[in-house]
Parts: structure tokens; sequence; C-alpha cells
């Protein structure tokens, strides 16, 4: 059935699923800005990729590139093996959720479900039960002879996933799908794509630019800066080593030292912060870093334990304890100005708001990035 | 709550000093008498049989309609590939100008372009065809037609074409399923206006018509000056309820327009 179902989904089309995507060196400029900068991808089918990184560097663009809507000026895209650079997007057959949903307003939630699958020639007998079976799926059952302005924007965003999904498309894009939503519905909605990317088995890249939600749906993540892909991990790694320190600063919350690297033995170093002391920390795999490069140390929260005996270690003073339910985080403030942080499952530390501590941390959870760059 | 009834007054006042002229030559039209007279004496419908059954009045009329649909036609297809045209260009200077000359025949006085285009006419043998008078009310329509496209236009989210193509749309299948349902209220109104403006257009029409052809407004121009005949004021009558018709078309699109945003919300 669902082998047929492909089948009449126009032959013509890029119908591919269940095949790699690859992005090779793609590059893109508007005007003289750099808006994709020699990005390679590789996402494997039934993978979930997240595009994460700030406004404005670059995430939205690659999407289009992807989808076919903006040319690259250099690089090719392959779907599994096939070259897919010059294939118009309503070739491609990719569904896409655009961040305002772009349903057409002139149409019921079924007729905009119904579209692809009519673009595609399909009958309107064939049409029904496909529709009616999208719909089920997004417990939109009732709401199908709806206008888009009858519906809520959860509901809206519903059809507009549906209508993404009904004609088994080979990738699905999503450009920050759930950016209007409140922060509950939100939630509600994440579960429910990673459930449905599940379900069907499907590939999709996800634009975001917020990492926890990057984090809790990705099989991957590739985080973008600046048009430059600065690493491409899953969410583990990129958590627990990231490659540079823009990855280390804008995935979770880091503590940075900055200092002067003095000494290196095999994969750990020794830097002399700018306060004087000589710290210990891993350095980033496959990079080398010239000895008196100014680099930083950054420290997770979660590895910084505070210790109220002040000591040859980085000091400061405690400046405020957030409970935030099952952590505990207290900032320090160093006597350079400097905040930093630690954050402990319980109670942790017994020191109070104002009381002068020492950070301390094990050496196997410092890294040491060049200060400079975006890679 | 006195300010607003003398306010409420004199607009009554204003529309009645609008509408009275209209309703008047109405209920002449009803008159027995054979000239156009006020108070009318008794009533019958003769004049409106007479206007309906009168081969010249047939011809004038049959005439001047083919002219306007035509005319309309014409107007709302350039409005609308001049209003995506325009969209395209990115110089803002170049843009206003394109648009000032699109807009320009609504500011040249009537004689003027009514005399231009006689010469004109006259010179390469228009004068009084079916294709001149489609010409001639085409550039004057055209503006009306622009203005109401080219303000939908702005209001009309692009992205909803992009997801169109992104589902599989070819450009040909996103214009019919997309862009076309979504502004044609707006298209749909431009060609009725372009419809009234030739249908109404007489300084110009005066001009380029010849003894064989000739628009209503011109047919009853020259009627007045043979006899002032009650069948002007079933004519006058007849053409001001199909305007009547025709704006609550417009209104009732306007009301659709209102109630199917082409906008999505936010
Ligand atoms: N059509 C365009 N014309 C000119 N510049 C653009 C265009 N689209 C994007 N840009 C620029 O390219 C850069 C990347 O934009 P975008 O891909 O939208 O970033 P993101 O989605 O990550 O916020 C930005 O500096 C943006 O201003
Ligand atoms: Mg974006």
């Amino acid at each position: 059935m669902r082998e047929q179902q492909l089948r009449l989904a126009d032959d013509r089309t890029a119908r591919v699923a269940g095949r790699e995507m690859r992005v090779e060196a793609v590059s893109k400029k508007f005007g003289q800005a750099v808006a994709v900068d020699d990005v390679t991808l590789g996402i494997s089918a039934g993978e979930f990729v997240s595009l994460l990184g700030p406004s404005g560097s670059g995430k939205s663009t690659l999407l289009m590139i992807i989808a076919g809507f903006e040319q690259p000026d250099s690089g090719e895209l392959f779907l599994g093996g096939e070259r897919l650079t010059d294939i118009p997007p309503h070739r491609r057959n990719f569904g896409h959720v655009f961040q305002k949903y772009a349903l057409f307003p002139h149409m019921t939630a079924a007729e905009n479900i119904a579209f692809p699958l009519k673009m595609r020639g399909i009958e309107k007998a064939k049409r029904g039960p496909m529709v009616a079976n999208a719909l089920e799926r997004m417990r939109l059952s009732a709401l199908g002879e709806r206008l888009p302005h009858q519906l809520s924007g959860g509901q809206q965003q519903r059809v507009a996933l549906a209508r993404a999904i009904v004609f088994q498309p080979a990738l699905l894009l999503m450009d920050e799908p759930l950016g209007a939503l409140d922060k509950k519905l939100r939630e509600e909605m994440q579960i429910e794509i990673k459930q449905i990317q599940r379900e069907l088995g499907i590939t999709v890249v996800f634009v975001t630019h917020d990492q926890d939600e990057a984090l809790s749906l990705s099989d991957r993540v590739a985080v973008i800066n600046q048009g430059g892909l600065s690493q491409f991990a899953t969410p583990r790694e990129l958590y627990d080593r990231p490659s540079s320190r823009f990855v280390a600063d804008f995935v979770g919350d880091n503590n940075f030292f900055p200092g002067q690297l003095i000494a290196t033995a095999g994969r750990k170093g020794q830097v002399k912060l700018d306060g004087g002391k000589v710290l210990a920390g891993q350095l980033p795999e496959g990079k080398s870093i010239a000895l008196g490069a100014k680099v930083e140390i950054a420290v997770r929260p979660e590895a910084v334990s505070l210790n109220s005996k002040p000591d040859s270690r980085v000091s400061g003073t405690l400046i405020d304890v957030q409970f935030t339910g099952g952590t505990t985080t207290r900032i320090v403030r160093h006597a350079s100005g400097a905040i930093y942080l630690s954050r402990a499952l319980s109670a942790g530390s017994h020191a109070a708001q104002g009381d002068a501590v020492s950070l301390q941390w094990d050496e196997t959870s410092a890294f040491i990035y060049p200060a400079d760059g975006r890679a | 709550m006195k300010v607003s009834r003398l306010v409420q007054c004199i607009a009554w006042a204003v529309l009645a000093f609008l509408v009275l002229p209209s309703l008047l030559i109405a209920f002449m039209s009803f008159g027995t008498d054979p000239y156009l007279r006020f108070p009318p004496r008794g009533f019958t419908f003769d004049w409106y049989r007479l206007y309906f059954s009168d081969a010249d009045w047939q011809s004038a009329t049959l005439f001047s309609l083919k002219i306007a649909i035509v005319a309309a036609v014409i107007a709302a297809a350039i409005s609308l590939s001049t209003a995506f045209g325009l969209e395209r260009v990115s110089n803002p200077r170049l843009k206003e100008s394109l648009r000032l000359v699109l807009l320009s025949p609504t500011v040249v006085p009537g004689i003027v372009s009514a005399l231009a285009f006689y010469k004109l006419f006259s010179a390469v043998g228009l004068t009084g065809t079916f294709l001149g008078f489609v010409v001639a009310h085409t550039i004057l329509a055209t503006p009306f037609a622009y203005l109401c496209i080219s303000s939908q236009l702005h209001a009309y989210d692009r992205t909803l074409e992009t997801a169109a193509r992104g589902l599989g749309a070819t450009r040909l299948q996103t214009f019919i399923h997309v862009t076309l349902p979504l502004l044609s209220p707006s298209i749909v109104i431009g060609a009725i206006f372009s419809f009234l403006v030739s249908f109404d257009e007489a300084v110009v029409s005066f001009f380029i018509s010849d003894t064989q052809g000739k628009t209503l407004p011109r047919k009853m121009f020259e009627d007045i000056d043979f006899s002032v005949s009650p069948v002007l004021a079933a004519v006058a009558t007849t053409i001001t309820v199909g305007t009547i018709l025709l704006l609550a078309v417009i209104t009732i699109l306007q009301n659709r327009m209102k109630r199917i945003p082409s906008q999505q919300k936010e």
C-alpha cells in the first residue's frame, strides 16, 4: 500500500526516501556578505539533524539551499548519490514547515493537506483517505473543514506539519517551526514532532536558535556560526566535547578563564591565567595551538564546586544562590568583575552569600580553546 | 448628542443633494408625457420598452458593453502583471517613476486626452472603431484597476508561493491555485471599476465616435440635441441601477477580503 502510494506520488520527482543527504562545500554570498561559508554535511537516512546557531548565522539560507529556493554560489547537493543541485524545489519532494506556517488562507485545513497530493497528480479518490489519515494522526479530524484563520496557533502548526508529511517526503525541512508558539505548546509540539519522525522514519533538518530544543530533539546537531559549520556532532558530544570556544559558549553554560598557553604534554596543556595562576586543561583534538598563544579555559558549571576556604585557585565572592528546581546555581564574582557559575544537583556547598570562595574542578573537565576565531 | 444630531442632519442633506438628481430622473422616466417633465404625470413603462426595443439604442448599448467588458479584462490583466513586475523593481526611484507613468491618465484632463486620441485615431483610422474605443478606454481605466490590485498584492504574503513551490507546485500551478485565488477579489473589483470607467466615459468617446460607431453616452448626448424624450431618463435610470448592483458586488467582495485575510496571523 505504502509502496503503491510512493509510486503514485509522481515518478519524475526526486523520490528517494531513506537515502543519505549530502551537502558538499556549499557557499552562498549575498552581495559582499557571506551567508553560508563552505559547509559540508552528511545527513543519514532517518536522522533528525538540527541546524543551530545565533540569529543571522546563515541557518535559513542553508535550509533554503537544501530546499532549492536558493542556488549555492558553489558546492553541490546529493541525495543518495543523485545530484540535486539543479533540481527545482517542486521536484525535490521535500516537506517544508515554515516559521509562520504559510498555510493557504483560502483553503480549509483538509484542502491545505491535500494540496501537495493534488500537485502530484494523485486522484481525488486516493487523496481522501490520505488526508483523513494525516488529520487523524495530528488529532485534527474534527477541524478539517476549518479555514486557517479559524484555528489556533498550535492547530495551524499541526496542519502545516500534516501538509508537509502527507506525501511521504524524502526529507522534512523545518525553519524555526515552533518560534511563534508559547512555551507549553512548544514543548508539546517538540514531543509530537519527534514522535512522528520516529514513526515515519523520516529524515528531518530542523533549524533553531534554541539550544535546548536542538539538544533534546536531535540525533545530531550542526552548530553554525557566521555561515560556517563549527561542529557537527551528537548532543552529548557537543556538550561534553565542544570543538571550539564558540560551541563551548553557545551550547550550555560555561565558565571561561582567559590566559596564555605556556606548556603542552600530549593532550594536556598548562595555561597561565591573566592573574598569574597556572592551570591545567585538555587540548582540543586534531588542532594544535602554538605555545604562547592566547587561549581560554572552559569549565562547565556542573564541574565546578565551591570551596569556602579561599586558596591558591581562582577565587571570588559568592554573590547569589539561585534555586532552579532540580539544581542550585551559585554565582561568583571574581575580583576582575568576571562572573562564574557553579551548579550542583543537591544543595551543594554551605557557603553563604557574601562569602569568599574558591572554585575547584577536575582538570579533565577543563578544556583549552584558542581565544580568537569563530571555528 | 446635539452635535451628532446636527452632523447627522447635514450628512442626510448632503446625501439627498447627491442622490436627488438621479431620483428625479428616475421619477421622470415613468411619466406619460412625450418630453421630460417634472413632476411627471401618469405612469408607464413605455420609455423602458422603447429603450430596449429600439435598434439604435440597442446597438449603442451593446457597443458600450462590449467595449467596457474587453477594456476591463485587458486593464485587469495589464494591472496584474504590472503590479507583479513593479514589485520586483529594486530601484525605488525607477519603481516610483514607472508607477507614475501608469497612473498618469488619471491626472491628464479628459479634454486633453480626448484631443490627443482624436488626432491620433483619425490619423490611423481608428475613430469610431471597436478597437479604437478599447484602446482608449483601457488606457483610461488601467490606473484604477492597478490601484486595486497593487494594494492587495502589497498586503499579500509571498511566502505562500514559496510554500506552494516547496509542496510540489510548478510556477503555473502556484499561480493558478494560490496567487490567483488570493488576489481574485481585488482583480474582480479592479475589473468592475475599469468596466464602470469605460461604460461611463463620455468626453473621449465624444471625440472618437463617428456616425457608425458610437457609445451609449455619445448617443444620449446626440439625442438631447433632437428631443428631450423621457427615454433618456429611462436609459439613465437603467445605467444607475446597473451601477448600484456592481457597487454592491464590490462591497460583498471587499467584505470577503476582510474575512479571509491573505496574510497569516502572527
Ligand atoms: N535574500 C537575502 N538578501 C540579502 N541578504 C540576505 C538574504 N537572506 C539572508 N541574508 C543575510 O544572510 C545572513 C544569514 O541570514 P539567515 O540565513 O536568514 O540567518 P539565520 O536564519 O541563521 O538567522 C544574514 O546576514 C542575512 O542578513
Ligand atoms: Mg532564520
